[in-house]
């Protein structure tokens, strides 16, 4: 992995979060079409009108060696332009499958990747205000942030974490399985009721995602979840990176829960990475997991391959601790010491209780509301005013949202300033490639032809088109490239200047 | 719970000294205070849960039904 700057963990990450949708005029007999308009609604100050290039798009390669069957996807100009809305700020909001997503840019912090999520959950929200504006006073889309509709479907979140290739896959799996089986003690969403066993409407889930899961390791993301997936499509140098794919996560609305989901992974990796961690390893993952999604009282054992059990609890202290020795070896920047610091305060708090924890962590954030609300009106778990309850905490509309009416009225901790996240909604992070597509759309808008992860497609005005390769995500940063890209007058000349593109640190 | 406290404490002891009775009386009052404090905090959210919630609960939570994603 390549070094950061001091103050920061090193490494890049970017969260990709799918949103639910519920229109009660039009149910969703055609989700793509819903999706498509709602995303359609997205402001030009924030939506570069260029094409997706999917000429380097291909999610069939498996980490395990082989290419799975299915066909690439590569739609024609008008699909292309409907389904996919490249974004100033470097990321992309999309149309993928039945629901709406938004793939924050690559980024270089965590604090940006959370600053990022939440630009894209304002991104959203104003798509939806412009689209229901639309409606003639009929009811309005709901757009939810969460993972399931508590009918047994589940939509996703998915982390990125980009990783040495010389890092053994089968070495990665086993020993990350753990923390991504217990981590969900505090970055789970919550959830009232079981999607798949209705004897369980009345019981509070940790996870929206584990009931999902059904295999240790695999390929697929929709059907046979796995609790280590092995998409292999590094969107990057395939000879240097792999870009681990993590789909077990909750999407989350509290900026801490995300902020600890993201960076206790990221610090786990690197321990793993310089083969500093050796975790317990539980004999089941999946069943590992399903039992910690669903326990509230945090005192289940999960059985371990030496035949010994643990609590998830005990398992994140565990965790904890090897990193914080792994890192205080290695020497801590400022982001990884607030991040170690806030994993060990929440554990600590944790084993007293959930209540100490309903400003920064979303389940029981979710947990305190509905439990004080029922209490006071008397009502059963099951009630179906409590499970609207539920689902309006993940509502992105600022006036109905649960979740955000506790923000806008204090009653939860932040992270960043709304102010950083109003500058992330219009501009690239500075510090990986993303900077280097964002600003090309940003500066050179009449000469981008298409952006991917790994390309941007410009036409320089005369002869062919030019894909330049995106293949470094530490290439193109601000540092490197921002002189240039502010003093060139044209497209060519930047083109001449850029041969080849400098290294990001 | 703050009152039921309090009754446990006159009961103890057959003459309290001043500074025991001002003891008394002030932990109950802080006690009392705290948990006025929370019931209020509580009915607050309700109202603002009240204010917001939608109010077809029962046909959104049977209708909201989505095709798997990812």
């Amino acid at each position: 992995m390549a070094e950061g700057q001091n103050d920061r963990v090193a490494g890049i990450v970017g969260t990709e979060v799918e949103y639910g949708l519920s229109w009660s005029n039009r149910t969703p007999e055609d989700p793509e079409r819903l999706s498509a308009d709602l995303i359609g609604q997205v402001s030009e100050q924030y939506h570069a009108p260029v094409l997706w290039d999917y000429e380097n798009e291909d999610p069939r390669h498996d980490a395990r060696g082989f290419l799975a069957e299915g066909e690439r996807e590569n739609p024609d100009d008008a699909d292309n332009r409907s389904l996919n809305k490249p974004l100033f700020n470097g990321g992309r909001l999309y149309v993928d499958g039945a629901h709406p997503e938004y793939s924050g840019p690559e980024c270089a912090s965590v604090r940006d990747v959370v600053r990022f999520e939440k630009a894209g959950d304002k991104m959203v929200s104003a798509c939806q205000a412009a689209f229901s504006a639309r409606q003639d006073g009929g009811p309005p889309l709901l757009v939810l942030k969460n993972n399931s509709d508590g009918k047994g479907n589940s939509w996703g979140y998915h982390e990125n974490y980009l990783l040495p290739r010389s890092l053994p896959f089968d070495v990665l799996a086993r020993n990350i399985s753990s923390h991504l089986v217990t981590r969900v003690v505090f970055c789970g969403a919550g959830k009232l009721g079981s999607d798949q066993n209705p004897e369980e409407s009345g019981r509070y889930f940790l996870s929206q995602r584990a009931e999902f899961f059904e295999i240790p390791i695999g390929l697929s993301t929709m059907v046979h979840r796995s609790v280590v997936n092995t998409r292999d499509e590094p969107h990057s140098e395939r000879s240097l990176y792999r870009r681990f794919h993590v789909i077990t996560g909750d999407s989350n609305l509290s900026e801490i829960s995300t902020y600890l989901k993201v960076g206790t992974t990221l610090l786990v990796l690197r321990a793993l990475e310089a083969g500093a961690l050796e975790p317990p390893v539980f004999s089941d993952w999946v069943e590992s997991f399903r039992r910690v999604g669903m326990d509230m009282s945090l005192q289940l054992p999960l059985g371990l391959e030496n035949g010994k059990t643990m609590t998830a609890l005990e398992c994140q202290e565990v965790i904890c601790s090897q990193v914080r020795r792994y890192l205080e070896r290695e020497g801590m920047d400022a982001e990884s010491s607030d991040i170690i610091g806030r994993w060990e305060n929440v554990l600590v708090m944790l084993r007293r209780s959930s209540a100490g924890l309903a400003r920064t962590v979303d389940w029981a954030i979710k947990w305190s509301v509905l439990s004080r609300y029922r209490e006071k009106k008397g009502w059963e778990l099951t009630d179906s005013r409590l499970k609207m309850l539920d689902f309006q905490y993940h509502d992105l509309r600022p006036d109905r949202g649960i979740f955000s009416m506790l923000e806008n009225t204090g009653q939860v901790d932040r992270l960043v300033d709304p102010m950083e996240v109003e500058e992330a909604l219009t501009h690239p992070p500075s510090e990986t490639r993303a900077y280097f597509r964002g600003e090309m759309l940003r500066r050179f808008l009449t000469r981008v032809h298409a952006v991917s992860w790994s390309s941007v497609v410009v036409d320089p005005g005369e002869g062919p088109l030019k894909r330049l390769a995106l293949g470094d995500p530490w290439k193109g940063t601000q540092k490197r490239v921002g002189a240039l890209m502010g003093t060139s007058g044209s497209v060519g000349e930047l083109l001449r200047a850029l041969s080849p593109l400098p290294a990001g640190e | 719970m703050a009152s039921k406290d309090s009754e446990t404490k006159k009961h103890a002891g057959t003459s309290p000294s001043q500074e025991e009775k001002d003891q008394v009386g002030q932990v109950p009052s802080q006690t009392r205070q705290k948990a006025e404090e929370i019931k209020e905090e509580a009915d607050t959210l309700v109202d603002q849960i009240d204010e917001i919630l939608e109010e077809n609960a029962e046909t959104f939570v049977k209708s909201f039904i989505q095709k798997g994603g990812e």
